[in-house]
């Protein structure tokens, strides 16, 4: 809402400066965003009086002239037809920056001199008129700057209404408001109607209004104005709808505009020779029949709009936009002023489904003061009459089957102050009340009142508690503290591990990322996914940003790669992210996604910080599954085993044998893995990448959080290493758990302690080099007894993996 | 003989103190003391002594041996040491090798900023669903459809009556839903809106906060958020309460700060006003209760949210929103 202090100032008087009045109103509610003067960048363009005519020796359409400031005088060539001496007319000096952004050079025109430009409407941004310099009236003095000259000199406030405030949608509602910074409640003007044309006759004989949809339509009041002149509108009009950022049209629209503006009521006018049979019939559109708004677009419209109609046809979307064959032109005579209250609900149905925001809409959608029908009304027909010379006919169609019944509401004021904090009497807050409109009784320090009807926001005794925080200020309202228990809360488990998560990921040195949760389509052609993979069926959004964000994620993945290849671009090649978010996947029978919380990390360039003493290493799977294995370790999630996936086809965006499940029991919680390198190519990344991707819920529950400490030996550890020789394909951890399996008391440790294939082992044979630790809790080992273990282990495992010693 | 025991220990000690190096000191101790040493053959030629002299000979030796062998070792601690000085000659200026170290995104760290400041005020954290039913993200917060406050939020739609969470408060929805009061929670999270331009992302993160006891004020919803900007910021953060409207709050307010760059003075951030909104917030509008069982004549309650990326941008100066979610490793290094 665009708020011209010169138009408010006719209404109240404002003894404060802008800024003060918009801290004001900013503080009691109606946020002002920004304060202009709206022809400021007029401000140079000066008044002058026009001298000394004379032809123009070279050119025959052009003219000189001279231009007085009252202190100065300009030499001006001048092309417009219309000058004359003593005319007082706008000149931009050469400097000065016109409308349209282009500077004014001082310089000679088939030359003559010219140090400045006589200005048309158009040249200034008014209007459309460029047929001749804009003439100012006679008596305007030389000198003064164009805005002031013309009354434009005003100061605009933009306010941020909330949807709640539709009364302040007017200059009026503002007048209320600032009204009430002082003591007395603000008073409209009483409207003296011009004197009906009695030759023609009531409105009743000429025109009829019938509502066949009152539940749509509550009140429909119209008025008749005859003999009426279309053309432009005056100055004053136009400037007031300027100020108040509307385009002036002509005067008839341009009135029902300024009612609007001013009181808050839309108003539509017909040319009353275009209705058939002279009625307006008020009815609900028929699903399927079209309509062509004023915008010369046809609409499809349905049952829950409200359609004015005449005789036979719609002419206009009720409360939202005209027709465009029964709107006012040039050639109207008769207007039928339209003034009326339509369902907030609906209307905001209709404007929502044709996808048509306008004025009028905007306020009937939030609510519209039923009592201020009449006084709109009878404000636009009076100005008809006056600005367009026309001819109010007598009486007045108001169609009005369903009043509303004023509210009344009943509060004490010990609800109020224990809502806010506060300890006003009720009468304190009745006379705050008061100032805008309430009607209050007190009695007994309880409240009865009734809020004015252009308040249809104030339904509930909160409502008026707010209003009474609102008036008396908040800044006011002591500062409190609530009353608290001593007692122990704490965050859900789930925030508490995330935490952890987070803060050990960044210890092994992994970077964290936020994406969005929404992927682009083809996010599942990049990960390779099946057409009935499990992942792919998705959550998509009906009203997508762009393709790229168009579907919920069912993967981390996406997002991880797509933040690498991000930076790869950037030559930032050495990469360690991890991001926690949720993935969605869709089910059926349910109205709402699975949420699935998922760990996933991507390492990708080399593996430490090389530099003088490290040689650059590109990073591999085990460097990936090591910050698992670490992770893990943590968390003490210590009994989890890697095996390779029994599908390898479930997992296509892995790399195909660098790829592990990860799982306790039977239960598969994550995965650790080479992304393949088709989808890194997809998504434009050029080396390999390693990811590991695990279930949060699955985590915490297998965490183990209270683990009793162990008891260490005093005595000393021997170690014996043993080498095999056995097939290449025979998994490490089978080796192990081997030994695992028939576990001696004394062996207190079991590690892969060496791996070699290529020269001197057989091909298809690998050398294997395991590291026991023995220690006994009870004594220093013999030897001997240390060998005889070693032993009966080395014969095991060269029995079971057909395997040999080295030679 | 008996002089040279003595001259063979002075002219050991004599040759000792001019040793410089390690391997000199071997070659004395070897000379001297070696099985076939200087001294330890004077100790054999004691069979030939007649028996009465042999244990003063013996001691006459052996006291020799034992001063060189203490000065040998004395000597050999101090080469030794001095060694240890010499060998220390590395260029200590070279870097060291640094395990590398990752960062938590700006936002968590101020998400984590906010919720522990509201745990030390008694809030606990809950959390709730993305992709939400209408009836939480709307209706059951006094959003019916059809209704104008719709349009604050451009919501991204799933289907009829699901949708991308535009707030965290359907958290209070469903938290109200199954507990009693009193109530004190805070609820962060994603959410969306369908809205991307300079200002704005279609996800961004919020933090809610609920409070539900029988007393709470508007007072008291000052007062919490007094404390909190004040250990957000500082103490001499001021804060400013607008009356606002919000369908699930009544009276609603927003909160601005004095603009935490400029110290009000005015400046880019804060448009020149001195004044920076953070926060909106509000006594919680009855029809909540009534929609999720909570007797609203017995309780009261207040509620207020935030931006995480508002306030991380002005605690650590960032200018675009976008980079949050650009995820630049240059950027996220710096945290």
């Amino acid at each position: 809402m665009k708020l011209s202090l010169n138009w408010l100032k006719s209404l109240i008087p404002v003894p404060m400066a802008p800024e003060d009045l918009a801290h004001a109103l900013t503080m009691t509610g109606l946020e002002v965003e920004a304060i202009e003067r709206p022809f400021a960048h007029l401000d140079a363009i000066r008044v002058g009086r026009i001298l000394d005519i004379a032809a123009h020796p070279n050119a025959d359409k052009l003219q000189t002239c001279r231009v007085d400031t009252g202190d100065e005088i300009f030499h001006v060539v001048c092309g417009a037809p219309n000058i004359q001496n003593g005319m007082m007319a706008p000149l931009a000096p050469a400097g000065v920056q016109m409308p349209d952004g282009t500077v004014l050079k001082k310089g000679k025109i088939r030359g003559e001199i010219s140090e400045g430009m006589l200005c048309s409407a158009k040249e200034l941004g008014l209007d459309e008129d460029h047929s001749g310099i804009l003439a100012l009236p006679p008596d305007t003095p030389p000198g003064l700057s164009f805005p002031k000259a013309l009354g434009l000199d005003d100061t605009v406030l933009t306010i941020g209404l909330t949807p709640n405030r539709v009364d302040c949608a007017s200059v009026m509602g503002l007048a209320r408001e600032v009204a009430a910074f002082g003591d007395r409640p603000f008073e409209p003007k009483p409207l003296e109607l011009p004197a009906v044309d009695p030759a023609v006759g009531k409105i009743q004989n000429h025109a009829s209004v019938t509502i066949e949809d009152p539940e749509g339509c509550p009140r429909y009041a119209a008025r008749l104005v005859v003999d009426i002149t279309v053309g432009p509108s005056p100055a004053w009009l136009k400037t007031r709808l300027m100020a108040s950022g509307l385009r002036p049209i002509n005067n008839i629209v341009d009135i029902t505009n300024l009612v609007m503006l001013e009181t808050g009521q839309p108003l539509h006018a017909f040319d009353f020779d275009t209705l058939a049979d002279q009625r307006i019939v008020v009815r609900k559109a028929r699903d399927g029949e079209t309509f062509v708004t004023l915008d010369e677009k046809e609409r499809r419209l349905d049952t829950g709009m409200v359609m004015i109609c005449d005789g036979e046809k719609p002419v206009a979307i009720g409360g939202v936009m005209g027709g465009l064959h029964s709107g006012v032109t040039e050639k109207t005579r008769r207007v039928l002023i339209e003034s009326a209250c339509f369902d907030a609900p609906s209307i905001r149905r209709t404007a929502k489904t044709l996808g048509l925001s306008t004025d009028a809409a905007y306020r009937f959608e939030r609510g519209v003061d039923p009592q201020g029908t009449l006084y709109a009304l009878n404000r636009a027909a009076g100005l008809m009459v006056e600005v367009g010379n026309g001819k109010l006919v007598d009486g007045t169609l108001d169609i009005h089957p369903r009043p509303q019944t004023p509210c009344t509401l009943t509060v004490d004021a010990s609800f109020i102050n224990q809502r806010i904090g506060l300890s006003l009497s009720a009468e304190t807050m009745a006379s705050l009340l008061k100032k805008v409109g309430f009607t209050v009784r007190v009695a007994d320090e309880t409240l009865t009142l009734s809020p004015p009807s252009f308040r249809v926001d104030v339904s509930r005794k909160e409502d008026i508690s707010e209003e009474v925080a609102r008036l008396f200020g908040y800044d006011n309202i002591p500062v409190t503290f609530p009353e608290m228990p001593a007692e122990t809360r704490f965050d859900p488990p789930e925030v508490r591990f995330r935490r952890t998560l987070q803060d050990e990921m960044c210890g092994l040195g992994f970077h964290e990322v936020i994406t969005y949760s929404f992927v682009a389509k083809d996010s599942a052609e990049k990960m390779r996914l099946s057409q009935d993979h499990p992942l792919r069926p998705s959550v998509s959004l009906q009203n997508p940003i762009s393709e790229d964000l168009a579907v919920m994620r069912t993967s981390l993945v996406p997002g991880l790669l797509s933040t690498l290849a991000r930076n790869i671009a950037q030559q930032e090649k050495n990469l360690k992210i991890f991001e926690i978010g949720n993935t969605f996947i869709p089910h059926a029978d349910q109205d709402l996604p699975e949420e699935r919380e998922i760990l996933a990390l991507a390492w990708t360039g080399s593996r430490s910080g090389a530099g003088w003493h490290t040689r650059p290493a590109a990073c591999d799977f085990f460097d990936i599954k090591g910050s698992v294995e670490a992770l893990l370790r943590i968390l003490s999630i210590p009994e989890a085993d890697f095996t390779p996936p029994t599908n390898p086809a479930d997992l296509p965006w892995t790399r195909k044998g660098a790829a592990a499940c990860i799982h306790l029991g039977e239960e598969i919680f994550g995965l650790v893995y080479e992304v393949h390198p088709e989808t890194c190519r997809l998504f434009d990344i050029k080396q390999p990448v390693f990811m590991a991707e695990l279930e949060l819920t699955a985590l915490m529950k297998n965490r183990k959080i209270l683990h009793a400490s162990r008891e260490i030996s005093r005595y000393p550890a021997t170690f014996r290493d043993v080498t095999l020789i056995l097939d290449t394909h025979i998994p490490a951890a089978d080796v192990l758990a081997q030994v695992e399996k028939e576990r001696p008391s004394i062996l207190e440790s079991l590690s892969i302690h060496d791996l070699y294939q290529g020269e001197n082992i057989p091909q298809g044979k690998k050398s294997l080099t395991l590291r026991m630790i023995y220690r006994s809790a009870t004594e220093t080992l013999a030897d001997k007894k240390v060998n005889k273990v070693q032993e009966k282990i080395t014969e095991t495992l060269l029995r079971q993996f057909n395997a040999t010693l080295p030679a | 003989m008996d002089i040279s025991i003595e001259q063979l220990r002075e002219e050991a000690m004599a040759a000792l103190a001019g040793i410089a190096h390690a391997g000199e000191l071997q070659a004395l101790s070897v000379r001297y003391l070696g099985k076939k040493g200087l001294l330890t053959q004077h100790l054999r030629t004691m069979a030939s002594l007649p028996p009465e002299e042999r244990p003063a000979f013996g001691q006459r030796v052996n006291a020799a041996k034992e001063a060189l062998e203490q000065a040998i070792s004395e000597k050999k601690a101090l080469l030794e040491s001095e060694a240890a000085d010499r060998s220390a000659d590395i260029d200590i200026t070279l870097p060291g090798r640094r395990p590398s170290t990752g960062t938590l995104h700006p936002l968590t760290r101020i998400r984590r900023e906010i919720s522990d400041i509201f745990s030390r005020l008694g809030f606990e954290i809950s959390e709730g669903p993305e992709v939400e039913l209408d009836w939480y993200n709307f209706e059951a917060l006094n959003i019916p459809p059809h209704h104008p406050a719709r349009d604050m939020q451009d919501t991204f739609y799933v289907s009829e009556k699901v949708v991308l969470r535009t707030h965290t408060s359907p958290i209070q929805i469903r938290f109200m839903e199954s507990h009693t009061p009193p109530i004190r929670i805070i609820a962060p999270g994603r959410v969306y809106r369908c809205d991307s331009d300079i200002t704005h992302t279609p996800m961004f993160h919020q933090i809610e906060g609920l409070l539900v006891d029988e007393k709470a004020s508007f007072g008291d919803l000052k007062g919490i958020l007094t404390a909190f900007i004040h250990a957000l910021f500082d103490k001499e953060t001021s804060l400013r309460f607008r009356p606002s409207f919000f369908p699930f709050t009544e009276p609603s307010a927003e909160v601005d700060i004095r603009c935490v760059m400029c110290k009000g003075k005015g400046c880019r951030i804060c448009s020149q006003t001195g004044w920076l909104e953070v926060l909106g917030c509000g006594m919680v509008h009855p029809v909540l209760f009534e929609n999720t069982g909570i007797d609203p004549e017995r309780y009261r309650g207040f509620a207020f949210g935030m931006g995480v990326e508002r306030l991380t941008m002005l605690k650590y100066g960032i200018d675009d929103l976008r980079k949050f979610f650009e995820n630049d490793i240059r950027f996220l290094e710096q945290f």
